[in-house]
């Protein structure tokens, strides 16, 4: 029998510490439904997602009974659509989102991704036909997740991309004006973008990937804040050392249950297993939050003093126990942080210690800083296209993911509160600082950093 | 085994002490036997042993027994023998899995012999029991085996039933999942392996 402990420790794991295979993502490439005749190309990206992902869910549910594991959602990624729908314009776009709503509820899946284009150096006519058409597309549809890739350390941040996206976020706000702005939460813009990411909803199926694989993304903060308190409830002394090590062990384990998962799903459905995401992606459950990790390590405010390096000791310690546990390792892997989906981040917001700003610091330790952040409705472009610029200026030059997942709320100011419902919270809106639009007006492109020529 | 040897299964209680073990693999030594398998543990001060060694064909269970009881006055061995039957009575289909059902509640008298009786009435058989008691509160943890995925199914259906008959928190993990979280094994070989089962 194996050691009564170590089953104990992964009991609780389920039973009190709401751990769980967090997403299972099959991602499919659609290049193959390229066609110059609107109907045609919907039909072809119909039938093919139904094809490979029609028993997703089904085969899904079979595993996690058979292991006795939740699997919380189920999802879809496709090749970014400006890649392949590059014959249609922003009207065209709209009707290949709306068929992507439809193929999304007929196989049980809550979200596709892939409503998406990369446009770090330039965009090409169908990139900026995809940004006009993403207001529409994202808010007549209840399933479908954008994304938009604006900068890259090879490339520099497409400035004009920046500022275009932004524009397309103000009116994708107004479009869901009745629900606060949520088609937003819908839309992430990315400096870096992983071409195997599973969470939304930046999820793709870039370059380079399989014709159909399945990835897994594990979450599991409430595991890991048990693990600190657990250590903190020992007589012995210990320090930020053993905090490291206590965190980088239940990594392990949660990271190890996706790849079970995955490569079991995988084998099923007869596609290749791509990758595991280690993200610590939070939910507005109590026990289940990256604040309360934070709190739990000593961080009694967060934004306080001390929380960025907080974090920093977080996201390494997972990023280790992950990268031992499998060598599948993805996507973002790195400490979510979104406001309005983490219960103590959004109190931490709303009472003013968790700024932007703060937020902006913490990106340059985790994968997407800005992520679910409320801001005033009446926030000009100019100003969100800075807030952009800046977590890209921070990806670029650090080599790493940086991600923009603002929310700009209609006729709400600072001190407001936007209510998205379900798991994506409720969020303060924050104030922004103005005063840089000028320089985003010069638009072009803010060219490499100096150590993107490693050839 | 060949003609010239036998298996036997030879089973010991004793109160602990040191140099129990070293006693019997004596015995079983000088029989001119040799031991293959075993297994020991202790509870509460009380020493259990079972092992199978491989003798000289010729010889009873009871002159082994003898031969390692009565060798060891000492210890006041309590010793059970039988011949090895290779024959099992459980066969399961490779396919039901291995599992470790919890359960975690109030103690009482009888709660054993419930849970035991739900799982043989459902042809699952108990492989490994633990438990543990702290003041009323009892941690029970089994190591099963179902006989088939029919077996296996009902046990999925049922575990709701048995924790609101007993009042107790149950939860039933696949070995695979305590595998994952607790060895350093690959992934792949465990879905592998379990793939090559079906």
């Amino acid at each position: 029998m194996l050691r009564t402990e170590d089953i104990l420790m992964t009991l609780r794991m389920f039973q009190d510490e709401n751990c769980d295979v967090r997403t299972v993502t099959m991602g499919i490439q659609l290049h193959d439904c390229a066609d110059p005749d609107l109907e045609a190309c919907c039909d072809k990206a119909r039938r093919k997602i139904r094809r490979l992902a029609g028993r997703l869910v089904e085969e899904g549910k079979q595993v996690s009974a058979q292991y006795g594991i939740p699997i919380v959602n189920f999802r879809i990624s496709i090749t970014p659509v400006a890649w392949w729908a590059a014959h249609h314009d922003a009207g065209g776009l709209v009707e290949i989102a709306k068929a992507l709503d439809e193929v999304a509820r007929e196989t049980g899946v809550d979200f596709v991704g892939g409503f998406s284009a990369f446009v770090e150096k330039g965009e090409t006519r169908a990139d900026r036909e995809l940004i006009l058409a993403l207001p529409e597309a994202l808010g007549c549809s209840n399933r479908v997740c954008g994304s938009l890739n604006v900068a890259s350390s090879r490339a520099g941040i497409n400035m004009d991309a920046v500022l275009a996206i932004s524009r397309s976020i103000r009116a994708l706000a107004q479009r869901t004006a009745s629900e606060d702005g949520f088609g937003c939460a819908k839309l992430v813009v990315f400096a870096n973008m992983p071409d195997d990411n599973p969470f939304m909803a930046g999820a793709v199926h870039g370059a380079g990937e399989a014709e159909c694989v399945i990835n897994v993304g594990v979450s599991g903060p409430g595991v890991v804040k048990r693990a600190v308190e657990r250590l903190r409830g020992t007589e012995s002394a210990f320090d930020l050392g053993d905090i490291a090590e206590e965190i980088k062990c239940t990594a392990y384990r949660v990271t190890r249950i996706g790849e079970l998962i995955g490569n079991a799903l995988a084998d099923r459905l007869q596609v290749p297993f791509g990758i595991v995401d280690l993200s610590l992606a939070p939910t507005p459950r109590i026990g289940d939050s990256v604040g309360e990790i934070l709190q739990m390590m000593g961080i009694d405010r967060i934004g306080a003093a001390g929380t960025t390096a907080a974090v920093a000791l977080l996201t390494d310690a997972v990023k280790k126990g992950g990268a031992f546990a499998s060598s599948s390792v993805g996507g973002l892997s790195g400490a979510f942080i979104p406001v309005s989906e983490d219960a103590v981040l959004e109190q931490a917001a709303a009472c003013g210690d968790l700024s932007l700003e703060k937020l902006e610091a913490l990106t340059s330790i985790c994968s997407v800083g800005l992520d679910m952040a409320a801001i005033p409705g009446d926030t000009s472009a100019e100003t969100i296209a800075g807030i952009i610029a800046d977590e890209c200026a921070i990806g670029v030059m650090n080599h790493k993911t940086t991600a923009c997942r603002l929310i700009p709320v209609p006729g709400k100011q600072p001190g407001d509160e936007a209510e998205f419902g379900g798991l994506f919270g409720t969020a303060p809106v924050m104030p922004v600082r103005e005063g840089g639009e000028n320089f985003i007006r010069f638009g072009g492109r803010i060219p490499a950093p100096i150590h993107a020529l490693r050839n | 085994m060949s003609r010239k040897t036998k298996d036997y299964i030879i089973a010991v209680m004793a109160r602990d002490r040191p140099g129990i073990i070293s006693s019997i693999t004596r015995s079983v030594f000088e029989l001119g036997g040799n031991v293959i398998e075993l297994s020991q543990t202790v509870m509460r001060g009380y020493f259990s042993l079972i092992l199978c060694a491989t003798l000289p064909a010729g010889m009873t269970p009871e002159n082994v027994r003898k031969r390692v009881e009565e060798g060891n006055p000492r210890l006041g061995l309590t010793v059970s023998v039988r011949e090895y039957d290779p024959q099992p009575l459980f066969l399961p289909a490779c396919d039901s899995g291995i599992w470790f059902l919890t359960l975690q509640g109030r103690d009482r008298p009888g709660l054993i012999c419930q849970v035991a009786s739900h799982l043989a009435e459902r042809d699952i058989n108990i492989e490994d029991l633990y438990t543990r008691t702290t003041g009323e509160e009892i941690t029970m943890i089994l190591q099963l085996h179902p006989a088939d995925q029919r077996s296996a199914g009902q046990l999925r259906a049922s575990l709701e039933d048995l924790s609101n008959r007993l009042a107790m928190e149950t939860h039933l993990l696949h070995q695979d999942i305590l595998r994952a979280t607790s060895e350093v094994g690959a992934i792949r070989r465990l879905v592998r392996r379990m793939k090559g089962e079906k």
